[in-house]
């Protein structure tokens, strides 16, 4: 029998007041272990998608289940195994790095000790060293989004969903945070699904692909099957084919 | 628990240390009220100094004046310590003025003659300013006071010659009152009906300035989160939505607190420095203090819930107005808006421009703010039905506001906001959009 994803969408819809549609029936699923990228033009529906898997907007259809747990009806249950990074994510100005970390810390542990741990691997993951000592708001752009995705993952959560995740950051980081994000995934059995622009990027990470486009999953697949399914040297070019196909 | 405190403290020191919070809500109340009350207290110094200081003057008769006006000018020039001239020089009275007297008071010709038909005496006086100030007001002020003053003093001494056995003060002041006010069918002296004027005044203020910090601090609250955008982040964490909502009220309210403990000292300051002058300056001329006490504990019991409530209620309104714009000062800017709408039926009633039950009725179930004000002068005048009522009025808005917030601050509107522009253009949009079967 085939292992029970971790986060499962179906028939997801959703309209914004003004009347624009913006999901028309998605279906998504993403097992422990294994990382999917959500890839397609911008306007696509991808954050939308990945606001309503996390509980933040509501569809007007469908269901959603964070390892069995409806976000909707148990928001901080279904929440304490999930670690979001949004897009357009921004930091605290007058609080420090490391104030920071142990503010989020303490919103997820149980215990004072545990907090001050799960800060203390924060603090490592982002590898910002003394930087974390210094208000958040003298820090560069590919500095909050180091401590950000730091943030997200320092919690040990089963669940990652990541908007852009390397959205802002030098090459040299941007490849430490693919790694990451495989490492992540493998070591801790856990279900990470990320939004991306860069093919690349999408290639090198992802086990499965969903690629949206006007608010409906067009195609998907594992990178390999859509390389061969469409005669493509790379996924650019699939990319391409599909989006321009609909167009 | 835990968590809510981690929230609570986190939203705290936040907006503690936003400069636009820091300097505006708690550390300027403190300056400002400081600053004017040793502004406030020295002029009143000078101007009860200026009321009592000995003064340079001249007194001389008008041309053709009779011996009788000249005795006139004469007696009064021995009862206001003035220097008699037989006549003006030959460029009047500026002459007189430019060799350093502060005034010259001329006797016309006619002036004794109107005295003995019964008619007063018209006294011409020339008077040097040397600036447009309040003091020099003062200072000029007392000096046709004591002119007057000497007038009556002289009639007096007439008239206790003419008439053996009669009091000069009682000729000056024959009919003095003392009048006993009615407030909400109780009898006030005019000591009390002070203090109750003083409170009507002075509470209203303090509240004024109470809520416009209260709903900058509560708007500074969001829109410091949506122009750094955080919220996101936050609100995918595993609190509940209700535990952000509650740690947004209770941090404002503490940092408003702050604001208003720096209020309080700051008026504390302003009160001492304009009462002690007050003070000094009656005693200095003969009487006793000026503002009377306001404030006892019993009203301020009465008073407490109908503020904390009015706090409460202020920051719900600012959180809502904050979410119109996407940073902190379009917040602050609506929120300034918003509060001065809110207020305006505040003022108006403190002017004494809504007298009427049912437009006093009608602000109270329309304006969240209005009803401590309507608490308050019930309290300072004992008014409990008045109190019941605006009681009742704060106790629905509080509900109806509670339940407002629950839905306006739902997670989806805290993260996307109100964007009341986009809303408006909608609204005409769909107004001018062709209605269909209209058109043939």
């Amino acid at each position: 029998m085939a292992e029970e994803p971790f986060i499962a969408a179906s028939g997801l819809k959703k309209t914004y007041p003004g009347g624009v549609l913006a999901l028309k029936g998605v279906d998504i699923d993403v097992r422990g272990g294994e990382v999917v990228a959500l890839v397609g033009p911008n306007g696509a529906g991808k954050t939308t998608t990945l606001r309503i898997l996390v509980g933040l907007l509501k569809p007007d259809e469908g269901k959603v289940s964070l390892m069995g747990l409806d976000p909707f009806r148990d928001p901080v249950n279904a929440r304490r195994r999930l670690g979001y990074l949004p897009e357009e994510a921004g930091v605290y100005r007058h609080m420090t790095g490391e104030e920071f970390l142990l503010f989020t810390a303490r919103l997820y542990a149980g215990s004072e000790a545990e907090a001050r741990e799960m800060a203390r691997r924060g603090a490592e993951l982002s590898g910002l060293g003394d930087a974390l000592k210094r208000p958040m708001g003298t820090y560069s752009k590919g500095m909050k989004r180091r401590l950000l995705l730091a943030r997200t993952l320092m919690t040990d959560p089963l669940i990652v969903i990541l908007d852009e995740p390397t959205s802002g950051l030098d090459v040299e980081y941007a490849v430490d945070v693919r790694n990451l994000i495989r490492e992540y995934a493998r070591s801790q059995g856990a279900a990470v699904l990320m939004s991306s622009h860069n093919m690349f990027e999408v290639e090198y990470v992802s086990d499965r692909i969903y690629l949206i486009s006007s608010g409906v999953i067009v195609e998907q697949g594992a990178p390999g099957e859509l390389l061969e399914r469409h005669g493509a040297r790379n996924l650019e070019e699939v990319y391409v084919k599909v989006v321009r196909g609909r167009g | 628990m835990g968590r809510l405190r981690t929230l609570i403290l986190k939203e705290f020191k936040e907006l503690a240390k936003e400069r636009t919070v820091l300097l505006g809500v708690i550390i300027m109340p403190l300056i400002i009220f400081s600053v004017l009350g040793a502004i406030q207290g020295y002029a009143f110094r000078q101007m009860g100094e200026a009321a009592v200081k000995p003064v340079n003057l001249a007194i001389a008769p008008g041309s053709g004046a009779s011996p009788e006006d000249v005795g006139l000018a004469r007696t009064l020039a021995k009862l206001l310590n003035a220097t008699f001239l037989q006549s003006l020089p030959k460029n009047g009275p500026a002459a007189l003025l430019s060799e350093g007297y502060e005034a010259v008071i001329v006797v016309p010709p006619g002036a004794s003659e109107n005295l003995t038909s019964g008619q007063p005496a018209l006294v011409q006086v020339y008077v040097a300013r040397t600036s447009p100030s309040f003091i020099e007001e003062s200072r000029v002020q007392s000096i046709t006071q004591r002119i007057e003053g000497a007038g009556r003093v002289l009639l007096a001494a007439i008239l206790a010659q003419a008439i053996p056995g009669i009091k000069p003060e009682t000729i000056a002041s024959p009919i003095i009152t003392n009048v006993t006010y009615y407030m909400a069918g109780r009898p006030v002296t005019p000591q009390e009906l002070q203090g109750v004027m003083s409170a009507a005044f002075f509470i209203p203020l303090a509240f004024l300035i109470m809520l416009v910090s209260a709903a900058q601090v509560a708007a500074t609250s969001i829109g410091l989160e949506r122009e750094a955008k955080t919220l996101e982040m936050l609100l995918s964490s595993p609190i509940s939505h209700r535990e952000i909502v509650v740690s947004k009220v209770a941090g404002t309210t503490g940092v408003t607190m702050l604001g208003i403990l720096s209020f309080g000292a700051g008026f504390g300051i302003y009160y001492n420095s304009v009462q002690s002058a007050l003070r000094e300056v009656a005693q200095a001329a003969g009487g006793e203090a000026g503002i009377s006490p306001v404030i006892n504990p019993a009203a301020l019991i009465a008073i407490a819930p109908a503020l904390a409530a009015t706090l409460y209620l202020t920051v719900v309104i600012g959180l809502i107005i904050g979410m119109t714009a996407n940073d902190v000062r379009g917040a602050q800017l609506a929120a300034s808006q918003a509060t001065f709408i809110l207020l305006l039926p505040y003022i108006a009633a403190f002017m004494g421009l809504i007298p009427s039950v049912t437009g006093k009725g009608a602000l109270l179930l329309a304006d969240p703010l209005y009803p401590v004000y309507q608490v308050s002068l019930s309290v300072i005048m004992q008014d409990k039905a008045g109190l019941a009522y605006s009681y009742a009025a704060l106790a629905g808005h509080t509900v109806l506001w509670t339940l407002l917030a629950a839905k306006l601050l739902s997670p989806e509107a805290l993260l996307s906001g109100y964007n009341l522009k986009a809303r408006l253009e909608r609204l005409r949009g769909s107004l001018k959009a062709p209605r269909t079967g209209l058109r043939s």
